[in-house]
């Protein structure tokens, strides 16, 4: 007597007969088949009290009433089922709030820069030193040295070496973060670009992620930072970059040693265009140059942020900015074949400016878009 | 009761606008049916009556998504929900998917972790009497079931759903409902003849 007495298929056909659930031509089948198999009629008698037992069952009493409270539905009682809400609402807030503040921190930091490139625009025109800082830089085709001369006004050169420590060097490379990359290099030319080009990519994402890798920044360029000495920062970058870096050596070590006193003055991270400038042009040649100079002073953007070691997350996120303005300004004179440096102007538009409002735009973006999802 | 189906529908739209009272009515009306089910399917009071609660929890919270069908049938895909996640979280069994179940063979049958005494009831060995006895009887060949099939022999045998019903309201195939009811059906006979000769004389003269 056990399940397997009877092959499935009969008991299959048993049971949709007893349900009435037999379509005719089977039904007729195993009707033939019960007048002469008297184990199958036992079998087929078996289940239908079974089925009538169970059906037999009463139904059982609620032990209590179930009858809903208020209190009920700020929480459930002991299992499952039922709705936890609370804790998903409480999760879902929180995500609310972290994107919506990220979002909100990455737009407050990109309005920082449109502010901060209309300032250095306006004292880009009072610089006039350019022309001789290009004109080193120009066979180099280190762009981004030209934009570093713009933004720093002749102050790179005019200015005597600031006496730019090591220790500032190596703070500014901290961060510096992910300048210091080469593999990251976006299709600019020079070395220079080299830092510029992994911040760009963090900036370009989602505001969200602005602040966190911020931080993790500085611990990379930390770890670059050793390396830098040795001069081996640049054994990734692109053959051409190399060649330029290396063309640059020499005429870049003066300019460094000059960039790298001027990033020593540097004292606000707000990345101040006119006052980065200097410290900015040093810090490309002084990365373009890394392999033949010591003195890492790698991505021009620490410049901006020298004075601080610990750059907050709002700094973090102007300093990846201003590193992306940077990879935006080489980009911009490639294309241009021009120097945008060119002060000409009454009010240069530099990259940091563009690349603020295009932080606003993504950050206000950002913002909308987890505003809409949470609806 | 005057045109019960009317009234069940004013309680139910008064529920969706907020009107909690409403829905208590409706609590009241099916929570022997709801702990019934919950607790043949768990076979335990305690989470039978949890699992009660919070069907009736969530369904008064997603009373805007019923769309005017049966609300019975409704109320019922609630608390069957309930259990699985009651099962899942018990996991009673090795296999955490209730559905892995089928091709287990005897396995279906007996868990012999699970056997109870015979006379093991929620009624209580004293209230045991001809027609208790067999209702404990049968209780305890279904507490012996595997889950997956118990599910479905407690939907469609105990409770009278269809086959299509039961399928809905556990989210289980129709071909798959047809046949554990089928192996469910023999393995509770198995169980009941085995205990047949503890049993009155009114069932041992039927089942021979």
């Amino acid at each position: 007597m056990s399940v397997n007495r009877i092959p499935p298929e009969d008991l299959l056909a048993l049971s949709a007969y007893l349900d009435g659930a037999l379509p005719p031509p089977e039904r007729i089948t195993l009707e033939q088949r019960l007048a002469v198999e008297p184990t199958l009629q036992a079998e087929l008698e078996s289940l239908r009290e079974t089925v009538a037992l169970l059906k037999s069952l009463p139904r059982l009493k609620a032990p209590r009433d179930f009858s809903l409270t208020p209190a009920m539905l700020g929480q459930t009682s002991k299992g499952s089922g039922g709705g936890a809400a609370p804790s998903p609402k409480i999760i879902s807030i929180a995500r609310f709030n972290r994107w919506q503040l990220a979002s909100a921190a990455s737009l407050a930091a990109s309005i920082m820069l449109v502010l901060i490139g209309l300032f250095a625009g306006f004292n880009a025109a009072e610089n006039e030193n350019l022309p001789s800082s290009n004109a080193e830089l120009d066979g180099l085709g280190a762009t981004g040295n030209e934009i570093g001369f713009t933004d720093a006004a002749g102050a790179a050169e005019t200015t005597p070496v600031l006496s730019l420590t090591d220790a500032q060097i190596f703070s500014t490379e901290t961060q510096m973060a992910t300048s210091r990359q080469p593999g990251s290099l976006p299709g600019v030319v020079g070395t220079q670009n080299v830092p510029i080009a992994t911040p760009a990519p963090a900036l370009d994402e989602a505001s969200a992620p602005v602040a966190p890798p911020a931080p993790g920044q500085p611990s990379e360029t930390n770890g670059d930072t050793e390396a830098i000495p040795q001069d081996n920062g640049q054994d990734d970058e692109p053959a051409e970059g190399e060649s330029a870096l290396d063309t640059f050596d020499a005429s870049a070590t003066q300019d460094l040693q000059a960039a790298g006193a001027s990033n020593g003055q540097t004292t606000t991270g707000s990345g101040n265009g006119g006052a980065n400038a200097p410290t900015a042009i040093p810090t490309t040649l002084n990365y373009a140059a890394t392999t033949s100079t010591p003195p890492p002073t790698p991505t021009v953007t620490p410049t901006r942020t020298l004075a601080q070691t610990t750059p907050t997350p709002a700094q973090e996120a102007i300093l990846m900015a201003s590193l992306e303005a940077d990879q935006e300004r080489d980009e911009d004179i490639e294309k241009s074949g021009a120097a945008e440096g060119d002060e000409n102007q009454d009010f240069e538009v530099t990259p940091l400016l563009i690349i603020g409002l295009i932080g606003a735009i993504v950050s206000a973006g950002a913002m909308t878009y987890n505003t809409w999802r949470k609806r | 009761m005057t045109n019960f189906s009317n009234d069940e529908r004013t309680l139910i739209t008064a529920a969706q606008q907020g009107t909690m009272d409403a829905f208590n009515v409706l609590v009241v009306t099916y929570q022997d049916m709801a702990f019934s089910v919950a607790y043949r399917i768990l076979q335990e009071e305690e989470a039978a009556a949890d699992v009660t609660q919070n069907a009736f929890i969530s369904a008064y919270r997603k009373i805007d998504q019923f769309r005017g069908e049966n609300f019975k049938s409704w109320l019922m895909r609630i608390v069957t929900n309930a259990c699985y996640d009651e099962l899942r979280l018990r996991k009673r069994h090795p296999t955490a998917s209730l559905d892995d179940i089928e091709g287990e063979g005897d396995g279906l049958y007996f868990d012999a972790e699970d056997e109870a005494p015979l006379m093991a009831s929620i009624e209580g060995p004293e209230k045991a009497v001809q027609r208790g006895e067999l209702q404990a009887v049968i209780e305890n060949c279904l507490q012996q079931l595997n889950e997956g099939y118990r599910i479905i022999v407690v939907l469609a045998d105990v409770e009278g759903y269809s086959y299509e019903e039961a399928a809905s309201l556990s989210g289980i195939s129709l071909g798959t409902v047809k046949s554990r009811l089928s192996r469910a059906r023999a393995s509770l006979r198995d169980c009941l003849r085995k205990k047949a000769e503890l049993l009155p004389d009114q069932y041992r003269q039927d089942n021979n």
